[in-house]
């Protein structure tokens, strides 16, 4: 069941659009902003001897440059993931293709895990293309402006791969979110609505329970977001000038990350939960 | 257990079968049993519960209390075992307008674990060989039902389950589903179950009937008997009031048609030239006399408007009443 979620998701326009939209945010950081940077890099004041542009540059250069493309493709990536997966979830539960798909005999459970694995695996597939993707654009970057040097320091590798899993194991709350949201409501729009919610309120919200302290100011450390940023905290290569600036103290990253598996686990148990409980209706006669 | 005349127990047996949906009872202690390679009519009005005892019946609708055996079998406990011998569709099916027809079987056939050989073969059977590569989206309504039935054919089913299979077909599309569901009964050894409010289509399809109503089945029986019980002798007289009269005399009841000129007598067509011979006897003018079998559509509505007046001077309760209105 597996195979056919992921035609699914490899046949819908929706992915191929969500994954192009993803690459051409990266592409604008890493060439136009560059060279834009480059461009007006004499009409703005130095820092200490050192432009703005170089600083800058600097953080994005191949292959320094994964550091940011980590960060940052978490911080673009989690809202388009939330409306990928709301599309394709909240699409799966019409009642029509829910008869169609279960009156086949598969369990519902099987039918709801084989939904998550696919979009998981589709995540992973994404994130590693962005990886290889990187290795396309930030050359081009370096070409366009003339600072093409690939170094590797040592360690990179194990560096790149541990802050690729942090990157994709924190992601992993924002396809619970989407998934609980839009199953839990049989509706992309509702899904996604939700999730965009979520992520939008987080970063209200944070501010404000930050600044009242004390009870609100932990509360927010358990944001998904902050969580998020709690666990890619441990992540080795630089993000530069993408660096989360919060005001919250951020838990662990191994903590970190075992809530967010936790709230992970209850968002697509309770999902499921429901779902199996759930009669299939739609207009009867 | 019930069995037919050749022992053979049935491949479908309802007892009891009961959902409620808060005040509404959509099914209520329907029984039901349907025997193999058998072209079963599952007949009723709309908001009848038709659907409601197919979703039941297929595991997508908890039954509220009763029992549903497939192939002998519990069909909520051994449903993936019952469902690998199944083949269903509900309504008009909603395929992934995205992806061709061929892409759609090959998903049905992972989803329902069934080969996919037979992908090109059903789709010939439906007529839609030539259009497998065009996506779904460009699909007609027909074309769309036509692709639910070959989906319905993947895996050679024991048992197919057609829920209004010609909703949106011509009158020629919907002979067709007629024929394919009368030939896989006969030429295949399957067995049908069709639903439908449609009383043409199951007249002309079935072997055995139940007519249900309010989610209760009001009748059940072979389509042969149903009608050859319902036969009945008409006169067209200028004195029909006298003319019951005049019969209930010799025997016989006998009721006024809706046009107030045509009296039906319920008695076979033997009988129809000496009680002609009464009413002439007795001074009535006969313009007119033959005999008719009855067809489904006076069967149906005589037990369902039957039912409907019971219902009116019986209601269970007031919302029940204003959910079905919501629901028809």
């Amino acid at each position: 069941m597996v195979g056919a979620e992921l035609l699914k998701i490899r046949k819908r326009r929706l992915t191929w659009v969500v994954f192009g939209v993803l690459v051409a945010i990266m592409a604008f950081f890493y060439i136009p902003l560059r060279l834009i940077m480059r461009a007006s890099e004499s009409a703005r004041p130095s820092m200490a001897g050192v432009s703005q542009f170089e600083m800058f540059n600097q953080s994005m250069q191949f292959p320094q440059g994964y550091g940011a493309l980590s960060t940052l493709g978490v911080q673009t990536g989690q809202w388009l993931l939330v409306v990928l997966v709301a599309g394709l979830v909240g699409s799966e539960h019409g009642w029509g293709t829910l008869r169609l798909v279960l009156a086949r005999g598969p369990s519902r459970a099987g039918f709801m895990l084989a939904q998550l694995i696919a979009v998981v695996v589709a995540l992973i597939v994404g994130t590693l293309a962005m990886l290889v993707v990187g290795a396309i654009i930030m050359p081009l970057g370096d070409l366009a402006v003339g600072t093409l040097d690939p170094v590797f320091p040592d360690g990179f590798v194990s560096a790149l791969a541990l802050d690729w899993l942090r990157a994709t194991g924190a992601l992993l709350i924002y396809v619970g979110m989407a998934f609980a949201a839009a199953g839990l409501t049989r509706s992309n729009g509702a899904g996604l609505g939700v999730g965009l919610v979520i992520i939008f309120l987080e970063s209200i919200l944070t501010p404000i329970f930050s600044g009242l302290g004390g009870f609100w100011g932990d509360v927010t450390r358990f944001f998904p977001v902050n969580l998020v940023r709690a666990v890619q905290s441990a992540n080795e290569l630089s993000p530069g000038p993408f660096a989360p600036r919060s005001p919250v103290e951020f838990l662990d990253p191994w903590v970190a990350g075992l809530v967010l598996a936790a709230y992970f686990a209850v968002l697509v148990g309770g999902t499921i939960w429901v779902f199996n409980r759930r009669d299939i209706l739609g207009r009867m006669s | 257990m019930t069995m037919d005349a050749n022992g053979a127990a049935p491949l479908i047996r309802l007892r009891g079968l009961t959902k409620r949906f808060g005040d509404l009872t959509a099914v209520d202690h329907l029984d039901l049993d349907v025997m193999p390679g058998q072209v079963f009519g599952f007949l009723g009005p709309n908001g009848a519960g038709k659907t409601t005892t197919i979703g039941m019946m297929l595991g997508l609708i908890k039954p509220t209390s009763g029992s549903v055996e497939v192939f002998g079998m519990d069909a909520h406990r051994n449903r993936a075992e019952v469902m690998r011998r199944v083949g269903a569709i509900i309504e008009t099916p909603a395929f992934y307008p995205y992806l061709s027809a061929r892409d759609n079987l090959r998903l049905v056939a992972q989803y329902g674990g069934r080969g996919k050989s037979q992908i090109d073969e059903v789709l010939e059977v439906v007529g839609l060989g030539r259009r497998a590569e065009d996506k779904v989206k460009t699909y007609s309504t027909g074309m769309n039902q036509r692709l639910g039935l070959a989906s319905v054919l993947l895996g050679e089913p024991d048992l197919i389950m057609l829920d209004e299979p010609t909703v949106g077909l011509d009158p020629a599309g919907a002979r067709e589903v007629w024929d394919l569901a009368r030939s896989m009964a006969t030429d295949h050894g399957r067995t049908v179950f069709m639903s439908s409010h449609l009383l043409n289509e199951i007249q002309q399809t079935c072997d055995r009937v139940a007519i249900i109503n309010r989610g209760r089945t009001l009748l059940q029986g072979d389509l042969d008997q149903l009608l050859t019980g319902a036969t009945g002798v008409y006169f067209e007289v200028d004195r029909p009031e006298d003319a019951i009269e005049i019969l209930a005399g010799a025997g016989v009841t006998a009721s006024v048609d809706s046009t107030a000129c045509t009296v039906w007598a319920e008695v076979g067509a033997e009988r129809a030239g000496e009680l002609n011979a009464v009413l002439v006897s007795a001074g009535l003018l006969v313009s007119g006399l033959g005999s008719r079998k009855s067809d489904l559509e006076s069967v149906f509505l005589e037990v369902t408007q039957d039912d409907d007046v019971q219902k009116r001077e019986h209601p269970s309760s007031s919302s029940e009443l204003q959910e079905r209105a919501r629901l028809e």
